[in-house]
């Protein structure tokens, strides 16, 4: 006998769901024992030595805020908070928006589009420090690419891109700044999921192309251009690999990041003060997918 | 659908066993820590990982030592070496210390890590006893390094170094036409007046080594400079805006803008060693074990007209020779080694603090062995490699050994802050005074408590 004020289906479902709570359970499992073992342990042991003066060996010794308080008096620190914003920015725009006009491009299916997908995809399989080393050669001022080129207009042309300033951060800037493609193809799926009924609608109530994307497929694909602004924004807050091996930071701190400064006390045996650059990185990713998430509405369902 | 939950609950405890099972290996792999084992034959045999090994400079030396020691023990005792990138090898022992996984026979590490983690906490054999029962051998240590690795109590974990090896520098004889001169014996103006407009093959990536040997030199020129860098053996140097340093600072600009050679700027070790090796810079310093790449065997690596037999060698002006002999050696025993293991590990101590292997080391790599008397073919076999025997004749009594500046200031100052800085330095963005304020801030900032 059904319930007053129930609906079949409901019953089913919640009786399905019971069912497998178990089966649910047991798979879940092996994921959570390996998020406890290798992610909420050692993040809770960040946090924790983070308050302590540690040198990775002997027992940490409590100093209250004491890292936290030489993190935001130290100039390197604040400097690498300025690039993470500027990088921060640059990735929003500029890395994002080009991830995305590339997924529209995509979009338009004109010949081609496979292969050049497949060619935009080619960068993301080189790893970030291969990059690097190729760049230092791009860049380089004797032999380099780029250099050669300029020379053939201006022969006296000397630049060390990676080594002056203001050159360097832009420098460092350009070995990631086109590689989109995960933004491309998080957009593109979104795009491709848009249904064809909503495109054909806007045609005829008279949208041309441009309006289409800017009142239909661009608001349809916020969640996956707010994914891809997440992901390279975080990806900024860990940047290493290619930082280290260009310009290690310099020159002066033109360059510096958070991950160098973390491996530099590493190399100082300060790993609680390691760990308090550490926790920042960690808050302040916390706070960007926040706004993110706010800004781009990311809760919201489209359909 | 029961063989189906049969089949999920099968798959799952699948993924838990094997999750499991990957962190059981993860955790109880100890094979990069280096075994011993005692095996059928008797042979006592131990595993030591090590950085001289593969392409490493030091595996020219190190692996045939190495299978010397094999066959004069051959049923007794035996070495095997696990091959272990120099740029990771120390991270490495840290870990491997963490897990208690030491080999019994450590090469090296940390200083400050030995000093600070290793030594106190127990995790080194003491040798001293060992050290009294093998007078000979003791004999042949340095004093200032046997009295370094003396703790307060007596003991002695870290095997004293019985060799010297000043760094100078390498200056091409067909570019630079200097070898009739001393070059050891003039102040370091006259020096730097000398080179006129030679090229210097400088370093500024990475640890920015050769940049990093020039201006030690440069400071330890300076009255109090050698004081000052001695200094900073106990405790680092955290002010860098120390008048010596100041003007050392002023006189490695001014080479950096005038005689540094093309690619110096963002140039790391490999690429100054080239720009020598391709006569696109005449002189390079650097430690005596780059003396094998001037051989005939390494003339692949030789471009431009260079050739290996025109290389000379000199220690710096001022008779000033870059080395530490008041350090840890190369070698120590982990505690945890069993008494096979330790019997082992001493008897390839005992192998390698032999004359004769003393002396094919030093011919070898270069150096000295003050302690040590020399056989006749010893010399005679030194006197044939030309800067092996540059840096003999220049190494006397009167030789000012001198510290290395990346030995004497925090470890993040000399492997980051420094090649940060030294791009600046070069194009005169800033000056001697605003470069060493910024190491200085920087080697506090690496200090704070």
């Amino acid at each position: 006998m059904k319930k007053k004020g129930i609906k079949p289906g409901h019953i089913s479902n919640t009786h399905w769901e019971k069912k497998n709570y178990k089966w649910i359970y047991l798979f879940l499992l092996p994921t959570t024992v390996i998020f406890l073992m290798f992610y909420l342990v050692p993040i809770v042991q960040v946090f924790v030595t983070s308050f302590t003066q540690w040198d990775g060996f002997n027992d940490p010794v409590f100093n209250g805020l004491t890292n936290y308080q030489n993190l935001f008096t130290s100039s390197s620190f604040l400097i690498s908070l300025k690039n993470l914003l500027l990088w921060s920015l640059i990735a929003m725009f500029l890395h994002v928006g080009f991830g995305t006009l590339m997924a529209f491009i995509l979009y338009q299916r004109k010949r081609g589009w496979k292969v050049t997908r497949a060619v935009f995809m080619i960068p993301n399989v080189i790893s970030a420090a291969a990059w690097a080393m190729i760049y230092r050669f791009f860049f380089n001022n004797d032999f380099g690419i780029l250099n050669s080129i300029i020379r053939k207009f201006n022969p006296d042309f000397e630049v060390q891109w990676f080594f002056s300033s203001p050159w360097a951060f832009w420098a460092v800037t350009f070995t990631w700044l086109f590689y989109a493609v995960i933004v491309t193809l998080l957009v593109l799926g979104d795009l491709m999921n848009i249904p064809q009924e909503l495109n054909e609608a806007a045609v005829i109530d008279g949208a041309k192309g441009w309006q289409t994307i800017r009142y239909i497929q661009l608001p349809l694909c916020r969640n996956a251009i707010a994914t891809g602004v997440i992901a390279s924004i975080t990806s900024r807050i860990t940047m290493y690999e290619q930082i280290s091996l260009t310009t290690a930071g310099g020159p002066g701190n033109d360059t510096m990041s958070l991950p160098i400064l973390l491996v530099n006390a590493v190399t100082d045996y300060r790993y609680g003060y390691a760990n308090a650059i550490g926790v920042l990185m960690f808050v302040i990713g916390l706070i960007m997918m926040g706004i993110i998430n706010k800004a781009f509405r990311m809760n919201e369902s489209d359909y | 659908m029961k063989k189906k939950q049969f089949l999920a609950a099968l798959l799952a405890g699948l993924m838990l066993v094997s999750t499991g099972c990957g962190a059981s290996s993860n955790g109880g792999g100890s094979s990069s820590g280096g075994e011993g084992s005692g095996g059928d034959s008797g042979e006592i045999t131990i595993t030591i990982p090590s950085y001289k090994t593969g392409e490493n400079v030091g595996a020219v030396f190190f692996e045939p030592q190495v299978e010397r020691f094999n066959e004069q023990y051959e049923g007794t005792y035996h070495i095997e070496l696990e091959n272990v990138t120099e740029d990771v090898f120390n991270d490495q022992m840290k870990q491997l210390a963490q897990q208690n996984a030491l080999p019994p026979l450590v090469q090296g590490g940390d200083k400050e890590w030995l000093r600070t983690v290793v030594f106190p906490n127990g995790m080194a054999y003491d040798i001293s006893d060992w050290l009294a029962d093998n007078p000979d051998i003791e004999a042949l240590m340095l004093d200032d390094a046997v009295e370094y690795c003396t703790e307060d109590d007596g003991a002695i974990y870290s095997v004293p170094l019985a060799t010297v090896r000043p760094t100078g520098f390498f200056y091409n004889s067909a570019m630079w036409d200097v070898a009739d001169q001393d070059l050891s014996a003039m102040t370091m103006d006259e020096f730097i007046e000398l080179i006129g407009d030679q090229q210097i093959a400088f370093s500024t990536a990475e640890n920015a080594w050769v940049s990093a040997l020039f201006l030690t030199a440069l400071i330890a020129d300076e009255d109090g400079g050698v004081d000052l860098l001695n200094s900073g053996i106990e405790e680092k140097i955290t002010d860098l805006s120390q008048p010596q340093i100041v003007s050392a600072v002023e006189k490695l600009q001014s080479l950096l803008q005038n005689n540094a050679s093309a690619n110096s700027i963002g140039a790391a070790y490999p690429d100054a060693a080239n720009a020598f090796m391709s006569s696109q810079a005449s002189i390079i310093a650097n430690g005596p074990w780059m003396s094998t790449d001037f051989e005939e065997t390494n003339s692949a690596n030789w471009s431009n007209g260079f050739d290996g037999a025109n290389v000379r060698a000199s220690l710096f002006p001022g008779q000033v020779g870059i080395a530490q002999t008041q350090n840890y050696g190369e070698w120590w025993i982990s505690a945890e080694a069993t008494e096979e293991e330790r019997e082992c590990a001493l008897a390839f101590i005992e192998f390698i603090y032999t004359p004769e292997e003393l002396e094919a080391y030093l011919l070898a790599e270069g150096g000295d062995a003050p302690n040590l008397e020399y056989s006749e073919n010893f010399v005679t076999q030194q006197g044939e490699t030309q800067v092996l025997a540059d840096l003999a004749a220049d190494t006397t009594e009167d030789t000012v050994f001198a510290p290395c500046i990346l030995d004497v200031i925090p470890s993040s100052v000399g492997t980051s802050d420094l090649s940060r800085l030294l791009p600046s330095l070069a194009d005169g963005t800033l000056t001697a005074e605003e470069f060493c304020a910024q190491l200085t801030t920087a080697a506090q900032e690496a200090t704070a408590e």
